[in-house]
């Protein structure tokens, strides 16, 4: 959810699933620099925040085309991806690191088997110059938006982003100072080694409190539902009731509404009418998977000591197995994490 | 949790109720509360609406600064301005003086990310982002009791805060039972987040029965949908006196007139549908369409324009003084513009939402710059 995609026009839809294979999973536990090169570079990416349209103002193509500079890559990478919005950065910055970025787009015809759909850097629609961003000066030529995304790879104002985005997901919608400032250090002292960065994540104090503190964003919800009943319990067998299923609960996969991704706080996901659409859902799972042996299959593996007695009473004294279930599924415990 | 009189829904009343449903909800209902009768709506476009494209001034300067997006067959409003040719209705409602314009608006922010521009706009901070929204404050310290509802499923920034503030949006799935909905509702009985949430849904889902007859509304139409369900739950019988909306495709970053042909048009239905569904509380309604920045005033390579500063806010209703252009206009020549790209921002925002608050419920003057928008300062509200 850093590194958001969305398919916000038809040609990202068959380039979703390649991202997260290629440029995400590819790289989660590797450093964040390769990450980030990987995840900026791709074709999805490119496509998603107009990098492929936009050109350097100088080059012959911008001027007998009318067309020139696009900067919604450079400020997503900048803004979201890594410093973050108060991370020290100008619009100047922006302006020159699109500049940069110029060039990078997908290879046109003529075109060979290999080159179809192929990443390249055309020369001819790249602005030409030294750029100067965050007080460096970067020479030109192919490497030279690679090595803004080097700078700011390691840049202390990312490690403080990651490192809170992490926090908040993990352990609290406010993350505690002292977490933040933990994994902002491992971060810097790895030099973003994403697996040191998992390790210390997993060994933070405030990451194991007795509470549950989270709640559970839809996918969570949806997921770790079918982990317990089976994903065709919880999904139906039809992709169409999938599709109502995911647009009911508000997120439907590589559809979020910003290059921002998805909210990541309880107060963003658990209005009213929320509540009310994951009931619904969860009728209809139990309507789907009846059986008391399901409702002990939430309480008993799911959530164990965590179920409380309320919940289990209530489950215990529903008027239906169906009911039992829904009331499993929807219990406060049940909906954190 | 204080005990609440009995709320009878449509689904308990289906499944024949059940003993457990009169212990079920806690607190009172919001709508019970006495009625000014007068109706506030702020329709929140995401994604910054190129306002100079809305409502464009006659400049030569301008148009020779967009040649590839330059809307043509606009409508004459006032003083040189008119208005975008998809924006067919909300011309109309100028005319009959239903409608007002504030041009050259934005809230107190200077940077250009959509994400902080939204959440200053429904903090109505001055400078940093505050945690809850300026509507939440209001229905803090309203003069009279008032009541609120946002469309969609997760409650906006705006209405966000200790106060409560119901959401609505319409149903998808089949419905689970009434007798569920009050076990359930028993079940959150001690949980501070979860009980409040599931009582509102139910008191919205009554009000909310007669949706049925909304018509055929293209997939994707946003507005369509949500701006009369959102009228039509306010003008129920004790209906909430304050509602908000939002409208995503507005970021026109490339092809811009293409999209904003789509989007206004969209819009313009919409805005209608909401007259329509108030029908006489039209009268004593106020609307605003408001945005978080305007765009560049100089066209981009990919014949669209980028994120600004000053952008165009709409207002709406019965009891909008109407065919105006509210406010202060900075002009679009090269020494007007702001950063030397930008529409200057010569209004504030503020005192858009200050004018309502205080016309519609009486907020007085201190109230509104102590309680509702912290660090306004010297900032009034315009006459509506």
């Amino acid at each position: 959810n850093h590194f958001t995609v969305a398919i916000t026009q038809p040609l990202i839809l068959p380039l979703v699933g390649p991202y997260e294979r290629e440029a995400i999973r590819e790289n989660a536990f590797g450093s964040f620099r390769d990450l980030l090169q990987a995840t900026s570079f791709h074709q999805a990416m490119l496509v998603y925040l107009d990098n492929i349209r936009s050109f350097g103002p100088n080059t012959r193509t911008a001027r007998n085309r009318g067309i020139g500079l696009n900067e919604n890559l450079a400020r997503e990478i900048l803004e979201l991806h890594t410093l973050g919005v108060n991370g020290g950065y100008t619009q100047t910055d922006v302006t020159e690191f699109a500049k940069a970025l110029t060039g990078w787009t997908i290879k046109s015809p003529p075109l060979t088997n290999r080159d179809i759909g192929a990443v390249t850097f055309e020369r001819r629609l790249h602005e030409p110059g030294t750029r100067t961003i965050l007080g460096k000066r970067i020479s030109d030529g192919e490497d030279q938006a690679s090595a803004v995304l080097d700078i700011v790879a390691v840049h202390p104002s990312t490690a403080q982003h990651i490192a809170t985005k992490l926090a908040r997901h993990f352990v609290a919608d406010d993350p505690p100072q002292v977490a933040i400032d933990t994994l902002a250090r491992t971060f810097l002292d790895s030099d973003g080694d994403l697996t040191e960065l998992a390790k210390a994540v997993i060994t933070l104090d405030a990451a194991w409190g007795e509470q549950q503190v989270k709640f559970k964003s839809p996918d969570e919800l949806l997921v770790s539902t079918a982990r317990l009943l089976g994903s065709r319990n919880v999904f139906g067998r039809n992709p169409g009731t999938a599709g109502d299923i995911f647009t009911s609960l508000g997120q439907v996969p590589f559809y979020a509404p910003s290059p921002e991704g998805w909210p990541d706080t309880a107060s963003e996901w658990a209005g009213p009418d929320a509540i009310m659409k994951r009931l619904d859902w969860a009728n209809l799972v139990a309507q789907r998977a009846p059986g008391s042996a399901r409702s002990a299959m939430v309480l008993d593996e799911g959530l164990g000591v965590l179920a409380s007695d309320a919940t289990r009473q209530a489950v215990r004294r529903a008027e239906s197995e169906v009911q039992g279930l829904t009331l499993a599924l929807m219990s406060p415990e049940f909906q954190r994490r | 949790m204080t005990k609440r009189p009995l709320t009878l829904s449509r689904r308990m009343v289906l499944a024949g109720g059940s003993a457990l449903a009169a212990t079920a909800f806690s607190a009172r209902p919001a709508w019970a509360a006495p009625q000014t009768g007068n109706k506030l709506a702020v329709i929140i476009l995401r994604g910054a609406l190129d306002g100079l494209a809305a409502v464009p001034p006659s400049s030569s300067q301008l148009t020779s600064w967009r040649p590839n997006i330059t809307p043509t067959g606009t409508r004459p409003l006032t003083n040189g301005f008119s208005m975008h040719p998809a924006l067919e209705n909300l011309h109309a409602l100028f005319v009959s003086r239903e409608a007002s314009l504030v041009h050259a608006v934005a809230s107190p922010y200077r940077g250009r990310s959509h994400f902080v521009g939204q959440d200053l706009l429904e903090s109505g901070a001055s400078n940093d982002v505050l945690r809850d929204g300026w509507l939440n404050r209001a229905l803090q310290s309203a003069p009279v009791p008032l009541s609120a509802v946002s469309i969609g499923p997760a409650l906006p920034l705006v209405l966000r805060g200790p106060a409560e503030a119901g959401t609505w949006s319409p149903p998808v799935l089949p419905e689970a039972s009434g007798d569920t909905v009050s076990r359930l509702g028993d079940l959150y009985a001690n949980d501070p987040m979860l009980g409040p949430a599931l009582a509102q849904a139910v008191e919205l889902d009554m009000a909310a029965m007669d949706m049925s007859g909304m018509g055929d509304v293209a997939r994707g139409d946003v507005a369509g949908v949500a701006l009369p369900a959102l009228a039509r739950l306010m003008s129920a019988e004790n209906g909430p006196d304050i509602g908000v909306a939002s409208v995503g495709g507005w970021d026109s970053h490339a092809g811009q007139i293409g999209q904003l042909n789509t989007a206004l048009s969209r819009l313009d239905g919409a805005l209608m549908q909401m007259k329509q569904e108030f029908g006489p509380k039209w009268a004593r309604t106020q609307v605003a369409v408001v945005t978080e920045f305007g765009r560049t005033v100089k066209e981009n390579g990919t014949r669209g324009t980028d994120h600004g500063t000053g952008g165009v806010a709409f207002l709406l209703g019965g009891a909008i003084e109407g065919g105006k252009i509210l406010g202060d206009w900075p002009g679009v020549s090269d020494r007007d513009l702001h950063e030397g790209r930008d529409l200057a921002p010569a209004n504030d925002l503020r005192s858009v939402f200050m004018a309502m608050l205080g016309q519609q419920f009486g907020f007085s003057q201190s109230e509104l710059t102590r309680s509702v928008f912290p660090g306004v300062g010297s900032v009034r509200g315009l006459t509506l």
